[in-house]
C-alpha cells in the first residue's frame, strides 16, 4: 500500500507473531518506523494526529525487540503501532482532549487501557485528534483544527474519535484506541470504512480516560478488521482496581450461540425509510440481513418504542454528567488560567470562557440546566427513568433475538462545515448509536460498502451486555461478505 | 420549555461560564430548539421506574485501607498555573464565598 | 415579650481514622507539608476515578451503630456540585437521599441533670475538602489539598437541643463515644471534629426566628458561647424588629473568637443549587446484614452505660465514675483490673488509679500505656492489702517499685517476705521492746499526754521493720499501755 513497506498492512496477529518470532526479520522497530514514516507523509492531508510520539514508540519497540531477542514473549500485540485518542492519559505526554483548557497539562500516570495495550506489546505512535472532550460527531470541534476523512478530504471523518478512525483507515497505524459515549467509536469507524467497537459498559477500565459522561463512556478498539479489533479488546479489557465500575465478564460463556441459527433482531424504530439520504444505509442493512438469512439465520422483528427517545435522553444524561465532570477545569490546579482575574468568580468564569469551545459550553449549559433546582425532575430524573425503561426494553428484546443488526449512521460522511451551525442536526446523527451507550450494550460497526460518491457505510451489530464476543463473531461473518470489510482509501493528494 | 436569555445567564453563572452578550444571544435560541426536541420525553410514561443504572456492589469489592503512592508535589506545582513553592495560589477569597 | 424556646440542631463533621482517603489510596494524616498527601484522584486530575475505602465504610457503620442508627441495606453516593478552590473536582462526593446510617440518638443530661435524648436524623459518609489560608489584607489565598478526600461522617441531629449547655454536652458525649469506639480522634483544634449548630427560637404564639447556621467554631466552649450569643441576638431581633422566619431568610454567621460575637456571612437563598445527582463512578453499595451484626458485636460498652453500671453495680460515686470513664484508655485499664477478679473493691481500685497512678503519670508526663504496672499488678496490690497480707505502707512502697518495673507485686511479697506481721507473739515482743526503749513516752502517755502514744507506736513499727499489722499493733499497745 502506498509503496511503503507493507508489513504494516498484515493482520495484527500475524504482524505480532512475526515480531515475536526472533528468526523472522520483522521487528517492532521496523513496524514503528514504517508507521512514523506514513504519519510523516500522509498526516498533513488528514490531520489525524495532534502529537506524534516517535521517541516513545521507538523506546517501546526497542523493549519489545529486546524481549523477543531474549526469548521472552513480548505479548500478543508485539510491535503493533497504536494510535491513542488524546483523551487517554500517557504519562509524560501532554494530554489535550482537543481543548485549550488543559493548557500544557502533562499527566503523571497511565490510562489503564493504554497501559494494558503497551504491556501486550503495542507501541504508541501518537495521540489522535477528537472533538473537544469527545463532544461531537465530526471532529470539527477540536481546538486544534478538524481531521479529514481519508476517503475524501472534504468530508468529516465522523467523531469524536475521528483522528483515530482516520489514522487506521489511512494505514498510518493498524490499531487505535477510541472512546465511545454516544457513538464516538462506531460512527467515525463507519464513516472512515473501518471496524470500531464499543464494549459492554464496565468491560474496559475508564481510569485515565478523561471523563465526558461517566455512565456512558467506554474505551474501545478501532482497527481494519474484527480480528484486529478483538485482539486489542482482549488486551485492554478486565477488572481494574482503579475503576469501581469495571466488571469481570466471562469470555468463555460467549460462545454458547450457534452462529448457524442466529435470530437477527431488526428494530422497527431503526428503519431509515423517512430519513433523507438514508437509502444507501438502509439498502446495506437489507443486503447483509439477506446474506445472513442464507446462512440459516432467522428474522426477529422487534419494536423498542423508547429507542425514539434515545436522543433526548442522551442529550440530557450526557451533558448533565459532563457539566459536573468538566467542573474541575477551573484554572486552579492545572491547565489554562485566564490572566488578571479580579476575584475568584471572575477567574473561574473567564478561564472557562476562554478555555472551552462553543460545543462544550453548549453542553455544559444544557447539563447544568437539566440538573438545576426546579428542572432536575423534569429533565435529568425523567431522562434517567426513561433510560432505565429503555434498558428494560433491550433486555426483553434480547430474549427474542441473539443480536440486533442496524446501520451505524443514517447517512455517509457529510462535508466539513455542513452542520457546523446546526447543533441539533449534528445531535440527530447519533440516533443509531446512543441507545447502546444508554443500555450499556456492546456494539461493533463494520464497513459495508460505499455510497455512489465513494464514501463508506457501516453496519452495526448489537448484543446483550457481556456478549462482546458474540457481537464480534457475527460481525466477522458480515465482514466476510461481498462488498463488506476494509478497503484502503484511494490516496488523495 | 421556554429558554430565554435570562435563564441562559442564570445557568451560565451556575456553570461559571462568562458568556458575552453575543454568545447569550446566539445560544439562547439554539438551546430553545434543542429543548424543543428534548421535551418529547415529557410525553413518555415510565411509571415508577427505578432510575438506577448500575447494579450494586458488595463490601468485598471495596478497596482495602492500604496507602498507595502519592503525587510528587513538584509535579503538582509544575502543572499549577500559580503557586508559591508549596501552596496553590488563587485570588483572595472568603470562606463563605461560593 | 416572652422569651423564645431554643431549638438547636447540630451538624457534625467527623473525620474517620483511616490510613487512606475515602475514595483513593492517598495516605492522610494531620500536619503534613502542604500538597504532599495527594494522588490523581485527590487532585481531580483528568481521568482519575474514585474507589471507595472499605475501612471508611466500616468506621462509619461502627459509629452509626454506637449512635443507635439503623444501617442501610443499600446505600449510594451522589455528587454535590459547587465551585471552590479547595474542592478539586468541582463536586464533593457525598450522600444525598440514601445515607449509610439512619435515625439514631445520643443521650445527654439536660440543664437540670435529667437524662434527655437528642435524636439523630442521619449520618452519611462523604469526602473532606482541602484547606485554604488567606493573606491578611493581601490579595491571595493559598490552597493545600492534603485534607481533600479524607473520609468524613456527617452526623445531623434533630433540633432537640434546647440550650447552650445541652449543645456542649451533646458534643462532649459524641466525642466521648467516638473516642471509646476508636473511629475518630474527635479533636476540634485539629479539625477532625467540626460542628455547625443551627439555631433558632420558637415562641408560644408560634412565631419562629430564622434559622442561623454558625460556622468557624473550633472548640466545644465556643459552640456554647456562640449559641448563648445567638439566643440573645435572635431574641432581640424578634423583640425589636419582629424578625421571623416569614420575613427573613435563613443565614450563615461566623463566630468571631476575638470579639465573641457571631457575624453575618450570607443569606442562604435558592442560589444554593448543588445539582445533586447519583455519582456515576461509584456503583451503589449493598451492606451485608451479617457485617452489620459483626460490627455491632464488636462495639465496646459505651461510656454512659458504663458510668451507670459503675454507680449501680460497683458502688462508685457519680464523681468517681465520671473521672474513671473520662478517658477511654483509663476506663479500659480500670475494666481490666476488675476483669482479673470481679470481686475486687472497685472503690479501692479507683482510689489507687486517681491517686498514685494519675499522680505518677502527671509527674512523669507519660501516658498510661507507658507505665510498667499492669492492671493485674494493681489488682494484686489491692488483693494483698484487702487480705491484710500487706499493710498500706508496704502497698505504697510496692506500688512505687512496680509502677516502672512491671514486676508482679505478689511475687515480690513472697520473695522478700514483705507480708505483714499479724501474729500476736512477735507483735507483743515488739511492743514490750518499744515500751522499754521509749520509757519516757510511756510515762508521758500514762500522765495524760495522748500524743506520746504515737511515739511508742512508731517505735513498735520500727521494731517490726514497718511490716506490723497496724490494727494488731494498736490492740496490743492498748492492752499493755493500759
Amino acid at each position: 500500500m502506498f509503496g511503503f513497506d507493507d508489513s504494516l498492512d498484515l493482520p495484527v496477529a500475524e504482524m505480532a507473531q512475526r515480531v515475536r518470532d526472533k528468526d523472522n526479520p520483522l521487528t517492532a522497530s521496523k513496524l514503528v518506523e514504517t508507521s512514523l514514516l506514513r504519519i510523516e507523509t500522509l498526516d498533513a492531508a488528514y490531520g489525524a494526529f495532534l502529537r506524534r510520539t516517535g521517541d516513545l514508540a521507538r523506546e517501546q519497540a526497542a523493549a519489545v525487540d529486546a524481549k523477543a531477542e531474549a526469548g521472552e514473549d513480548p505479548g500478543p500485540l508485539a510491535g503493533v503501532p497504536l494510535a491513542v485518542k488524546d483523551n487517554l492519559a500517557v504519562p509524560g505526554v501532554p494530554l489535550t482532549c482537543g481543548s485549550k483548557i488543559l493548557g500544557e497539562y502533562i499527566p503523571p500516570t497511565w490510562a489503564t487501557s493504554v497501559k494494558r495495550a503497551v504491556d501486550a506489546g503495542a507501541c504508541i505512535v501518537g495521540k489522535t485528534n477528537l472533538d473537544e472532550f469527545a463532544m461531537g460527531s465530526s471532529t470539527e470541534n477540536s481546538a486544534f483544527g478538524p481531521t479529514r476523512n481519508p476517503h475524501g478530504t472534504a468530508f468529516v471523518p465522523g467523531g469524536s474519535s475521528g483522528g483515530s478512525a482516520a489514522a487506521v483507515a489511512s494505514g498510518m497505524a493498524p490499531l487505535a484506541l477510541g472512546s465511545d459515549t454516544g457513538g464516538s467509536i462506531r460512527q467515525p469507524a463507519a464513516l472512515c470504512g473501518i471496524t470500531g467497537m464499543k464494549p459492554t459498559y464496565g468491560r474496559v477500565s475508564r481510569n485515565g480516560l478523561v471523563a465526558f459522561a461517566s455512565s456512558l463512556d467506554q474505551v474501545g478498539p478501532m482497527a481494519r478488521s474484527c480480528a484486529d479489533a478483538r485482539a486489542l479488546l482482549e488486551a485492554i479489557e478486565g477488572v481494574d482496581p482503579l475503576d469501581a465500575t469495571t466488571r469481570g465478564y466471562d469470555t468463555a460463556a460467549q460462545n454458547g450461540v450457534d452462529l448457524g441459527s442466529l435470530r437477527i433482531g431488526r428494530v422497527t424504530e431503526f428503519a431509515l425509510d423517512d430519513v433523507p439520504g438514508g437509502e444507501p444505509a438502509q439498502a446495506a442493512v437489507e443486503r447483509v440481513r439477506s446474506a445472513l438469512f442464507e446462512t440459516g439465520a432467522t428474522d426477529a422483528e422487534l419494536s423498542l418504542p423508547l429507542v425514539q427517545a434515545s436522543i433526548p435522553v442522551y442529550y440530557l444524561v450526557a451533558p448533565a454528567e459532563a457539566s459536573s465532570n468538566l467542573a474541575r477545569y477551573d484554572g486552579v490546579r492545572y491547565g489554562h488560567r485566564a490572566e488578571g482575574g479580579a476575584d475568584l468568580m471572575d477567574l473561574y468564569a473567564r478561564t472557562r470562557e476562554e478555555g472551552f469551545g462553543e460545543e462544550v459550553k453548549r453542553r455544559i449549559l444544557i447539563g447544568t440546566f437539566a440538573l438545576s433546582a426546579g428542572y432536575a425532575d423534569a429533565y435529568y430524573k425523567k431522562a434517567m427513568a426513561t433510560r432505565a425503561a429503555l434498558r428494560a426494553q433491550f433486555d426483553s428484546a434480547f430474549a427474542e433475538c441473539d443480536v440486533i443488526v442496524s446501520a451505524t449512521t443514517p447517512t455517509c460522511a457529510f462535508k466539513i462545515g455542513e452542520k457546523a451551525d446546526d447543533p441539533l442536526a449534528m445531535y440527530l446523527c447519533d440516533v443509531l448509536t446512543v441507545a447502546a451507550n444508554l443500555a450499556g450494550l456492546p456494539a461493533v460497526s463494520v464497513p459495508c460498502g460505499k455510497t455512489a460518491e465513494g464514501l463508506p457505510l457501516g453496519i452495526q451489530v448489537w448484543g446483550p451486555p457481556g456478549r462482546d464476543g458474540l457481537v464480534f463473531d457475527v460481525a466477522e461473518q458480515l465482514e466476510a461478505m461481498d462488498g463488506c470489510g476494509y478497503e484502503a482509501p484511494e490516496v488523495t493528494s | 420549555m421556554d429558554i430565554d436569555e435570562t435563564l441562559v445567564r442564570h445557568v451560565a453563572k451556575l456553570a461559571r461560564l462568562e458568556l458575552s452578550d453575543d454568545e447569550v444571544t446566539g445560544i439562547a435560541p439554539q438551546l430553545a430548539e434543542i429543548f424543543g426536541h428534548i421535551d418529547q420525553i415529557q410525553q413518555i410514561d415510565v411509571g415508577d421506574m427505578d432510575p438506577a443504572t448500575q447494579d450494586p456492589i458488595t463490601l468485598e469489592g471495596l478497596r482495602s485501607d492500604e496507602p498507595g503512592e502519592t503525587l510528587d508535589p513538584r509535579s503538582i506545582l509544575r502543572n499549577a498555573p500559580q503557586h508559591d513553592g508549596a501552596f496553590l495560589v488563587v485570588p483572595r477569597f472568603f470562606d463563605e464565598e461560593e | 415579650m416572652s422569651a423564645g424556646a431554643v431549638l438547636v440542631g447540630m451538624e457534625v463533621h467527623l473525620q474517620l481514622k483511616t490510613k487512606t482517603k475515602c475514595f483513593s489510596a492517598s495516605p492522610y494524616h494531620y500536619g503534613a507539608d502542604p500538597n504532599t498527601l495527594t494522588d490523581p484522584t485527590v487532585m481531580g486530575l483528568p481521568g482519575a476515578l474514585p474507589v471507595l475505602n472499605h475501612e471508611a465504610v466500616r468506621l462509619a457503620v461502627r459509629t452509626g451503630l454506637a449512635l443507635g442508627c439503623r444501617i442501610a441495606d443499600v446505600t449510594k453516593w451522589d455528587r454535590k456540585n459547587y465551585f471552590y478552590p479547595d474542592l478539586p473536582k468541582g463536586y464533593q462526593i457525598s450522600q444525598y437521599d440514601q445515607p449509610l446510617c439512619i435515625e439514631g440518638a445520643i443521650e445527654i443530661d439536660d440543664d437540670e441533670g435529667n437524662p434527655k435524648t437528642v435524636r439523630i436524623t442521619r449520618a452519611h459518609l462523604e469526602e473532606d475538602t482541602g484547606k485554604s489560608t488567606h493573606d491578611e489584607g493581601g490579595d491571595k489565598s493559598r490552597v493545600d489539598l492534603n485534607r481533600a478526600g479524607a473520609p468524613l461522617l456527617e452526623i445531623v441531629s434533630e433540633p432537640d437541643i434546647a440550650s447552650a449547655g445541652e449543645a456542649v454536652r451533646y458534643l462532649e458525649a459524641l466525642r466521648e463515644i467516638v473516642a471509646y469506639i476508636g473511629t475518630s480522634d474527635g479533636n476540634m483544634q485539629e479539625g477532625n471534629l467540626r460542628c455547625e449548630p443551627n439555631i433558632n427560637l420558637v415562641f408560644e404564639n408560634g412565631d419562629k426566628t430564622p434559622i442561623v447556621e454558625v460556622k468557624n467554631l473550633n472548640s466545644v466552649r465556643n459552640v456554647g458561647r456562640a449559641i448563648e450569643y445567638e439566643i440573645v441576638r435572635q431574641q432581640k431581633a424578634y423583640d425589636d424588629d419582629n424578625q421571623t422566619m416569614e420575613n427573613t431568610p435563613r443565614s450563615t454567621r461566623g463566630w468571631d473568637d476575638d470579639r465573641e460575637v457571631t457575624v453575618h456571612q450570607r443569606y442562604k437563598e435558592s442560589a444554593d443549587d448543588y445539582r445533586y445527582f447519583p455519582e456515576p463512578d461509584l456503583p451503589p453499595l449493598e451492606i451485608d446484614p451479617a457485617f452489620v451484626e459483626t460490627e455491632r458485636g464488636a462495639l465496646p460498652e459505651l461510656p454512659r452505660a458504663r458510668r451507670k453500671r459503675y454507680c449501680d453495680d460497683k458502688g462508685l460515686s457519680a464523681y468517681d465514675a465520671e473521672v474513671i470513664t473520662s478517658d477511654p484508655a483509663v476506663s479500659h485499664w480500670f475494666e481490666a483490673v476488675l476483669a482479673g477478679d470481679p470481686a475486687r473493691d472497685a472503690k479501692k481500685v479507683v482510689n489507687w488509679m486517681t491517686g498514685e497512678l494519675l499522680r505518677h503519670l502527671n509527674d512523669k508526663k507519660i501516658h498510661l500505656d507507658e507505665v510498667g504496672l499492669t492492671p493485674e499488678g494493681l489488682g494484686e496490690i489491692v488483693d494483698l492489702e484487702a487480705a491484710r497480707t500487706i499493710n498500706t505502707r508496704t502497698a505504697k512502697e510496692l506500688f512505687r517499685e512496680v509502677i516502672e518495673s512491671g514486676a508482679s507485686p505478689a511475687a515480690l511479697v513472697e520473695e522478700r517476705g514483705l507480708s505483714q506481721v499479724s501474729d500476736r507473739g512477735p507483735v507483743e515482743a515488739a511492743v514490750k521492746a518499744a515500751m522499754e526503749a521509749q520509757a519516757q513516752a510511756v510515762e508521758d502517755y500514762r500522765a495524760g499526754n495522748e500524743k506520746a502514744r504515737g511515739r511508742v507506736f512508731g517505735a513498735v513499727m520500727k521494731e517490726l521493720k514497718g511490716r506490723g499489722d497496724p490494727k494488731l499493733v494498736n490492740e496490743v499497745l492498748t492492752e499493755l499501755l493500759g
